[in-house]
């Protein structure tokens, strides 16, 4: 059970969202595409220049920058 | 026979417009990433006893939104007059499309679910249950693939009977917490009876205090009745302290993973994996980038090696119908000056167009419409946001700068995918930094004729002024968010759809008659006034010089400033209705309209540099190609779009500038070094 943020997942990692601290217009595009707490995400995609990466969640792969990455809080999962 | 209406929703890039396309026989637009449809298509779908009247809104991941592109959809959905909706949904992630398939039903009481995609749903082992998902969702639910119309029949059956089902029909409905699902309950009853709107969603909407959706209902209904208002108040004091939006997206999003627990089960497949190699390569941490430039290079090269014997031969053939239209009028004695004015005027410039455009954007589209249904362009604004975002833009801008290669005023339509008001106006402001098709085939034209004698070495050009031009808007996206656009860049999300093999026939044929002829098509409707126009201005002689001459004189001390001259600053300006005939004009202003065999790229050089053409001069054209004003078409689209003056000079100057001082900058250095 270790805690992170969501911008430290490595490609390849698992986790669960726990919280999400994102505000405004970030925020609710985030939950209509599914970012809601008790989520699983995978990172499976960093571009070229280490930001934004991807991440898969519920069958689709999206990809945000590290800032608002930043402020989702996930747990690690193995 | 009866009518019905019904609305097509769905997340972007389901293949919503494919859809729509198969069932009304339409053509829209679409393509393998997200933000195609911007604005409302309708289209009529005719049964044997009845007709279903379609409408295309925009992709949308969401009914409650602040978004331009979205708004377009809410606002439909929640306050406008018809009969059913049927939400389109990617197979492959089902759950994802549910959130706003459960959104609608409770804003739209009868509510087909169409799963579109079953080919590649079938590939990747996915299986769905759909008389579970019926079941569980109390929604009649269709599988179908659009792109090879797979179920399309029973599609258009299920559509009939939504829309003539007798039954009364019931609005979905959700659990929420119960402190909201009574407030929703008590807000209701005012709404039923006041206002006459039933769904569920618009209520939701108010509870969240979403201002987009209470300023359009305000817009509709005019100011909020006092019941309405203490109604709202008294509710939204009873649930303070809760975090309505949350809750409310959270309900939805539990509901649809539940849903699709039960009705969607994922097998292991041969292709899952695929899309993870492709990936490594095309967004791969060292590969990604080179690849891009080498991809568009090879676009590019195809382009620019295969237009030039179709061009050729297309310059030949209007030539030799020339000479005949000219035996013929002659025949039918028509006289010196007027029989000029056709041939030489009209008919040369239309010659012109045609040879010099056609060809290579018979060739580059439907290469870039593959890339585009691949599903290669998001990766290309994946791979490039670091950029933009240096530079206080948006990495979507990638993707409205790679339909500017299309055309500039589709490139500011496009920039309503994103989201930040401030993020938008940059990308409409620098618009017209991609050089669109029809200024492309000019560029290519000049560099074939002064700077490259093999294609790769043209082609190898062409990338590299592509990624000037993309250098060039990333710097002055930034100055502009440094200067009148200030402000903090906003959050950024774009999905990475799945890769998509593309059926390349009907690529061919779509981008061949539906972009390039209509294109084409414009560009030769500019063209017969403009050549006329210009025949007159060469052949209208005022105090022993001719019109043309006399222009061309006026702007001959500001065109060697820039380091060209008047008649070819005569031809940009002259060319402003479309790019496409500025060439053709420039070189009519050098020879003073007379005939020469056209579009033949070898006789314009030799025109050009009899007229005191030098490297420096081609160089500085070629920039001014790339950098001066919008078209008058782009032009009125921006000011469509920004409704704005001063955002619309804006757009106009902020090229210009750009233009002139690296026109300038050339000429001053190429004099100092050669």
């Amino acid at each position: 059970m270790e805690k992170a943020l969501l911008s430290e997942l490595k490609k390849g990692e698992h986790a669960v969202i726990e919280k999400m601290d994102t505000n405004g217009e970030l925020r609710q595009r985030l939950m209509d595409m599914g970012f809601v707490e008790g989520t699983k995400i995978e990172c499976v995609r960093i571009s070229p220049a280490g930001d934004p990466k991807a991440y898969r969640i519920r069958g689709t792969v999206i990809a945000i920058r590290k800032e608002d990455a930043e402020k989702i809080t996930v747990v690690k999962s193995l | 026979m009866s009518i019905r209406k019904i609305a097509l929703v769905g997340n972007p890039n389901v293949g919503k417009s494919t859809v729509f396309n198969a069932l009304t026989g339409m053509k829209q637009h679409t393509g393998n990433w997200s933000g195609k449809t911007v604005g409302i298509a309708k289209g009529v779908l005719k049964r044997k006893n009845s007709k279903i009247e379609l409408i295309d809104l925009p992709g949308t991941y969401s009914l409650i939104t602040d978004s331009a592109e979205e708004e377009v959809t809410r606002n439909y959905l929640c306050f406008e007059d018809f009969d059913a909706a049927v939400v389109v949904c990617d197979g492959c992630c089902l759950e994802r499309n549910l959130i706003l398939a459960l959104q609608v039903a409770q804003l739209v009481p009868r509510v087909l679910i169409c799963v579109n995609m079953m080919d590649d749903v079938r590939k990747k082992g996915i299986d769905i249950s759909f008389s579970e998902l019926s079941e569980i969702t109390g929604l009649p639910a269709v599988g179908i693939s659009a792109s090879t119309g797979e179920g399309l029949s029973e599609l258009e059956k299920a559509m009939e009977k939504l829309v003539f089902d007798e039954k009364e029909p019931e609005f979905l409905s959700i659990r929420y917490p119960k402190s909201i699902e009574k407030a929703v309950e008590h807000l209701l009853t005012v709404f039923k009876e006041r206002y006459k709107i039933k769904g569920v969603y618009p209520v939701l909407g108010f509870l969240e205090d979403e201002q987009g959706i209470i300023s359009e209902f305000i817009n509709r209904f005019g100011e909020m009745g006092e019941e309405l208002k203490t109604a709202l108040e008294r509710e939204k004091s009873a649930l303070s302290g809760t975090d309505i939006r949350e809750k409310i997206a959270a309900s939805t999003v539990f509901r649809a993973e539940e849903i699709c627990l039960s009705s969607v089960k994922f097998n292991k497949s041969r292709v899952s994996g695929r899309d993870d190699k492709i990936d490594s390569v095309l967004t791969g941490k060292i590969v990604g980038i080179p690849v891009m430039f080498i991809l568009f290079g090879f676009i590019f090269w195809l382009t620019v090696s295969g237009a030039n014997y179709p061009s050729e031969l297309l310059s030949k053939a209007f030539f030799e119908v020339g000479l005949r239209l000219e035996s013929l009028l002659r025949m039918l004695e028509i006289g010196d000056r007027m029989r000029s004015f056709m041939v030489d005027g009209v008919w040369k410039v239309l010659g012109w167009v045609v040879s010099v455009m056609l060809p290579p954007m018979a060739i580059f589209f439907p290469l870039f419409t593959i890339l585009e249904d691949v599903g290669y362009l998001p990766r290309v604004a994946f791979n490039l946001d670091r950029g933009f975002k240096s530079s206080g833009a948006c990495g979507k801008q990638a993707l409205t700068m790679c339909m500017g290669i299309g055309c500039t005023a589709v490139g500011v339509t496009g920039a309503r995918i994103i989201d930040s008001p401030r993020e938008r106006m940059i990308a409409v402001l620098t618009s017209s930094f991609m050089p669109c098709n029809g200024r492309l085939p000019a560029i290519v034209a000049i560099i074939t004729m002064f700077f490259a004698d093999s294609a790769v070495l043209g082609a190898a050009m062409m990338t590299v002024v592509l990624a000037f031009c993309v250098l060039m808007t990333l710097f002055v996206s930034k100055i502009l968010s440094k200067t009148v656009l200030k402000g903090e860049t906003t959050g950024f999300t774009i999905e990475l759809p799945p890769y998509r093999i593309p059926k390349i026939g009907k690529i061919i044929v779509r981008s061949v008659f539906d972009r390039t002829l209509r294109i084409l098509g414009r560009a030769v409707l500019v063209a017969v006034p403009a050549g006329a126009l210009i025949w007159l201005c060469s052949n209208f002689i005022i105090g022993g010089r001719t019109v043309l001459e006399i222009i061309a004189a006026v702007l001959e001390p500001v065109g060697k400033m820039l380091g060209m001259d008047g008649e070819i600053l005569c031809g940009f300006i002259l060319s402003l209705p479309a790019n496409e005939i500025a060439l053709p004009i420039m070189t009519m202003a050098y020879t003073g309209g007379e005939l020469m065999e056209m579009g033949s790229l070898a006789e314009t050089a030799e025109i050009f540099y009899s007229n005191g053409f030098t490297k420096i001069t081609a160089l500085c054209t070629g920039m001014f190609f790339l950098f001066h004003w919008p078209c008058a078409t782009s032009i009125i689209t921006i000011y469509k779009e920004t409704k704005s003056f001063k955002w619309t000079a804006l757009s106009v100057f902020v090229p210009l500038i750009t233009g002139c001082g690296l026109c300038f900058l050339i000429n001053v250095l190429g004099k100092m070094f050669l």
